[in-house]
């Protein structure tokens, strides 16, 4: 039953790789990246910036823990977690991948944010390229935390 | 009677003794002091002299014409303001050699800054540690992205400590310093309020110049109205999600800007434009019947 379920969760996996990336790719391309001009002289919307800064860099950082976390599974030889078999490894990269997409999405979004604020001083955090950073980086985070726990979990040795 | 006598002679040799022996403590502190303290002596009237001599070599650019008197003030200044221990590695240095890594320093400035018919005024990157040491110098402009002091700069195996008349980079804005290079290579290494900056070059080429730009891209402001206002507008095809009039900022390149109304024709227009610029477009739409 495990093992119908591992295979299970891995084509249910690609599938959502494969659709996350190509809608976000989609999105992406029919997106202006332009953004309003708007003057952060307002405790309220500097309170708001800083807000979302935080957000998308607490998710940024868990996401790289938990990558550390599940490669310390891997490292650690006297871990009951052991990814052998086919199955186990799809899952494994599926995870890595996920988390990885969601951390690159942090990295970049930060950066392009910050020079707006840089040269600029504003941030519109309605801007469709504002939001889509932040939703890339939580749909990949999202998925990512849950194929961690699948990858654990399926991946448990119960001898 | 001659008791009294020896007495008394007793006591004036006493005396006597007393005295001598008073004096004589004193020579020997004397000649004590004098030996213990020749080392210092010497070394400060050394001081002394190598401050003649800089202050010397430093009058004699500014007849060359090669420094302005402000620049010669500021640097007799900032000497005098060195400690005593990088004071006494100057004594090491002969005057004729102090002389040619001044003028190098100077000429190279001169240079880089592509003035040689005047005299040079700006000293704000010189350091007399660089005096030093023997080494070429590069012209480095530096945009950084945070007001940050620089710390030290260092090249090969040498490393060049602030003495005190900070270099600083205030955020945004281009500056240019000379720096002096071992081995075509060189580190800035600086701080400010979010922590440490380094700028880093190798194999710097023949032109001896570098450009550091600050690291975040700047984008293109523009002003977008339209008479009547309230019109949809499009970004190479692509809605933006405020309508006119507004304000938008973008990445440069070409654009092909779309502005749509219902009951008015279609107003587009193309433009190809460049970072750090300001734009206003201003669009008067025609009635469509």
């Amino acid at each position: 039953m495990i093992n119908g379920l591992k295979v299970i969760f891995v084509i249910i996996g690609f599938i959502i790789l494969i659709w996350l990336s190509v809608s976000f790719y989609t999105l992406y391309s029919n997106i202006d990246t332009g953004m309003e001009l708007v003057e952060l002289n307002n405790q309220a919307k500097l309170i708001a910036t800083n807000m979302f800064f935080s957000q998308l860099e607490s998710i940024g950082k868990i996401s790289l823990t938990l990558l550390g976390v599940l490669w310390a599974f891997v490292i650690y030889k006297a871990s009951r977690i052991k990814i052998r078999g086919s199955m186990r490894i799809c899952l494994f990269i599926q995870t890595n991948i996920f988390l990885l997409i969601s951390f690159v999405s942090y990295f970049v979004g930060e950066e392009f944010l910050i020079s707006r604020i840089f040269y600029h001083a504003t941030i519109d955090l309605e801007a469709p390229i504002v939001n889509f950073w932040l939703l890339a980086q939580r749909r990949f985070f999202i998925f990512g935390l849950i194929w961690l726990v699948l990858t654990i979990f399926l991946s448990l040795d119960y001898d | 009677m001659i008791r009294r006598k020896i007495i008394k002679i007793n006591m004036n040799n006493k005396i006597k003794y007393i005295i001598f022996f008073i004096c004589f403590i004193f020579f020997l502190s004397s000649i004590w002091l004098q030996l213990a303290y020749s080392e210092q002596l010497d070394q400060m009237q050394q001081i002394n002299s190598i401050t003649r001599n800089i202050e010397q070599v430093v009058k004699k650019f500014i007849e060359k014409g090669l420094l302005t008197h402000e620049a010669g003030k500021k640097l007799i200044v900032r000497y005098n303001e060195l400690p005593t221990q990088t004071k006494e590695l100057f004594q090491k240095m002969s005057k004729p050699q102090v002389e040619e890594r001044l003028s190098s320093y100077i000429n190279s400035k001169r240079r880089f800054m592509g003035d040689l018919d005047r005299p040079l005024d700006n000293i704000d990157d010189f350091n007399w540690n660089y005096m030093l040491y023997d080494m070429e110098w590069a012209m480095v402009t530096v945009v950084s992205a945070d007001t940050v002091s620089v710390n030290n700069i260092v090249s090969g195996p040498v490393v060049m400590i602030s003495d005190g008349s900070n270099i600083f980079f205030e955020a945004g804005k281009e500056k240019t310093i000379v720096v002096p290079m071992v081995n075509n290579s060189f580190s800035i290494h600086a701080s400010g309020v979010r922590g440490e900056t380094v700028w880093h070059a190798e194999n710097v080429g023949d032109s001896k110049s570098v450009y550091f730009p600050a690291s975040y891209s700047e984008g293109v402001v523009l002003f977008i109205n339209s008479q009547p206002s309230g019109a949809d507008i499009y970004f190479n095809n692509k809605k933006y999600y405020k309508q006119t009039n507004t304000t938008c900022i973008r990445d440069p390149g070409r654009c092909v800007i779309t502005i749509k109304k219902e009951n008015y024709k279609i107003w587009t227009k193309e433009y190809n434009l460049k970072k750090g610029e300001k734009y206003n477009i201003n669009a008067n739409l025609e009635p469509s019947h």
